[in-house]
This record gives C-alpha cells, sequence and structure tokens, in this order.
C-alpha cells in the first residue's frame, strides 16, 4: 500500500517537474544588436628551433585564410603568452591573438575556427591552436 | 522495504528533470562574485580627414571623455583591427585601441548611454564613420 502511494505521489511530483520545467527564457540581446559567438584564438608565434612567423607570413595567413571565413571584421592582438605543455613544462612564446565574431550557433563559427587552426599548424607546423568561445555576446554599431 | 522498479524509474525521472530544469536556467553567478556586462568598445585610429589619433591625443580623450563616464576602472588594450564597408564595397585595416569596462548588470543601459555618448564625441573629434561596441554576460569579483 505504502508503495502504491509513493509511486503516485512520485509519478505526479515527476509530471509536476516536466509540466513547471519552463524552457529557459531565451537570450536576446537589447534592440539594434546582434547576438554573436565570440571566439579568442591563440597564435603561438615562436618555433622551438628559433625561428618564429614572420610579420608577413602572418599577414598573409591572416588575408588568404582568416579573412575568407570571416569577412566582416576581427581584431588582433600581440600579446606574451604561456601554457604548460603535455611533459608539465612552462612554454613562453610570442602569441598573436585573434578576436572573431559569428552569429549562433557556436557550433557554426567553430567550423570555420577549426579550418583555420588546422591550416596554421599544417602552414607553420605549429602546436595547436588555443581557443575559446563565450556566448551570448550583442554587436552594434553607434554610426551617424 | 524493496522498491519496485517503476518507484526508482519514477525517482529518477524526477531527478533528472530536476537537474535539467537547474541546468537551463539564468546563469548564476559562484559564490562572492556578482553579475556584470562586459563592454569593448572599439576606436578605431585613422581620421576621416587622414592623419591617426596620436597617443598623445588619445591620452587626452580617455582621461576627459571616458574616465569621467567610467571613473571606477577600464582596460585599454592596442589592437589591429580589419572590418569591411559594406557601403564602400572594401576590407578597411587601422590601428584600434579596445576600451574594456565591467559594469554592473542591472544598471548596463546607463552604461550603454555613456558609451554611446562616449563614441559621439570620438566620431565627431576625430572625424570617425562609426564606433563598434559588444556587450557579454560576466561574473566579477575584486580579491
Amino acid at each position: 500500500m505504502l508503495c502504491a502511494v509513493l509511486r503516485v505521489c512520485l509519478l505526479a511530483v515527476a509530471a509536476f517537474a516536466v509540466i513547471s520545467c519552463q524552457p529557459a527564457p531565451e537570450f536576446r540581446c537589447p534592440d539594434g544588436l546582434q547576438e554573436v559567438v565570440r571566439y579568442e584564438l591563440f597564435f603561438g608565434l615562436d618555433h622551438a628551433d628559433g625561428r618564429s612567423v614572420s610579420t608577413e607570413e602572418w599577414d598573409a595567413f591572416v588575408a588568404d585564410t582568416i579573412t575568407p571565413r570571416f569577412p566582416q571584421g576581427l581584431s588582433m592582438f600581440d600579446v606574451r603568452g604561456q601554457w604548460q605543455r603535455p611533459d608539465g613544462t612552462i612554454e613562453r612564446e610570442n602569441t598573436m591573438m585573434v578576436m572573431l565574431a559569428h552569429p549562433p550557433p557556436a557550433e557554426a563559427g567553430m567550423v570555420l575556427v577549426d579550418e583555420i587552426s588546422r591550416e596554421y599548424q599544417r602552414r607553420f607546423d605549429q602546436d595547436p591552436v588555443f581557443r575559446s568561445v563565450s556566448q551570448n555576446e550583442c554587436v552594434g554599431l553607434f554610426a551617424e | 522495504m524493496r522498491f519496485r522498479p517503476t518507484i526508482v524509474a519514477a525517482a529518477v525521472a524526477f531527478l533528472f528533470f530536476v537537474a535539467g530544469c537547474a541546468a537551463g536556467g539564468d546563469p548564476v553567478c559562484p559564490d562572492g562574485m556578482d553579475s556584470f556586462t562586459e563592454i569593448n568598445v572599439y576606436f578605431g585610429q585613422e581620421k576621416g580627414s587622414g592623419g591617426t589619433v596620436s597617443e598623445e591625443e588619445w591620452q587626452t580623450f580617455l582621461g576627459e571623455t571616458i574616465t569621467p563616464h567610467f571613473p571606477d576602472g577600464l582596460t585599454v588594450l592596442d589592437a589591429r583591427g580589419q572590418w569591411f564597408d559594406t557601403e564602400a564595397g572594401r576590407l578597411y585595416r587601422e590601428s584600434t585601441k579596445l576600451l574594456n569596462v565591467l559594469v554592473p548588470a542591472d544598471g548596463v543601459e546607463d552604461s550603454v548611454a555613456a558609451v554611446q555618448n562616449i563614441s559621439d564625441i570620438y566620431k565627431a573629434q576625430f572625424d570617425q564613420q562609426a564606433v563598434f561596441y559588444t556587450s557579454l554576460p560576466a561574473c566579477a569579483a575584486v580579491y
């Protein structure tokens, strides 16, 4: 008898939970702003053998690989980076950080970011490109 | 007392849905952190009339026009930017100052109005066409 009551109660509670579980309020940007996903990519510029990706090589890479995939705009930052290799050693190197935006969903831009990353590794014999993704960013212009 | 499979299944389903509800809710900041909005504003350094905004001009603008709106703190980063002008149909490249500020999430409209005001002055002062800006939910705290 107790089991039967318990079962009914649990089912009722579960049903209630399903009904009352509204979908999360959908994220909306303020009027006039467009929702995008932000990607930050960190390209190591130094080789273990002492060579570095030159400014000319970098500019060519931006023009023929990044720009065609993100033609509307991007920002680049010269930064000093450090990261830990799997063997535990700390690597320091000059790094180019590139900030990109793409309309959601995040997977759509990720496909392009992965292509860029693979081409960078192939062309410059580099370690994998570190990337981060931030969702629910809103972008707009203060224009005339 | 032995539970019947249906009871166990219902209980598991209940827990699953509760967990699902929680995961789908509003993003909540960890204890000790508050909900902020991260605003980034991109100030191109090429003047429409030719030449570039000098470091001195920028520092004056930062001190006189930006800082009074965001006295609590801000960050400026040097960037190289490129953007596509759909009207002109060409790609522009220019040095850019990126202004990064964190503002309390519940007062974000005032902050956006402040950024608009700053941008209007920048455009007029340096003959610029447009200023690009972004906002992003964030959690922040000071140690």
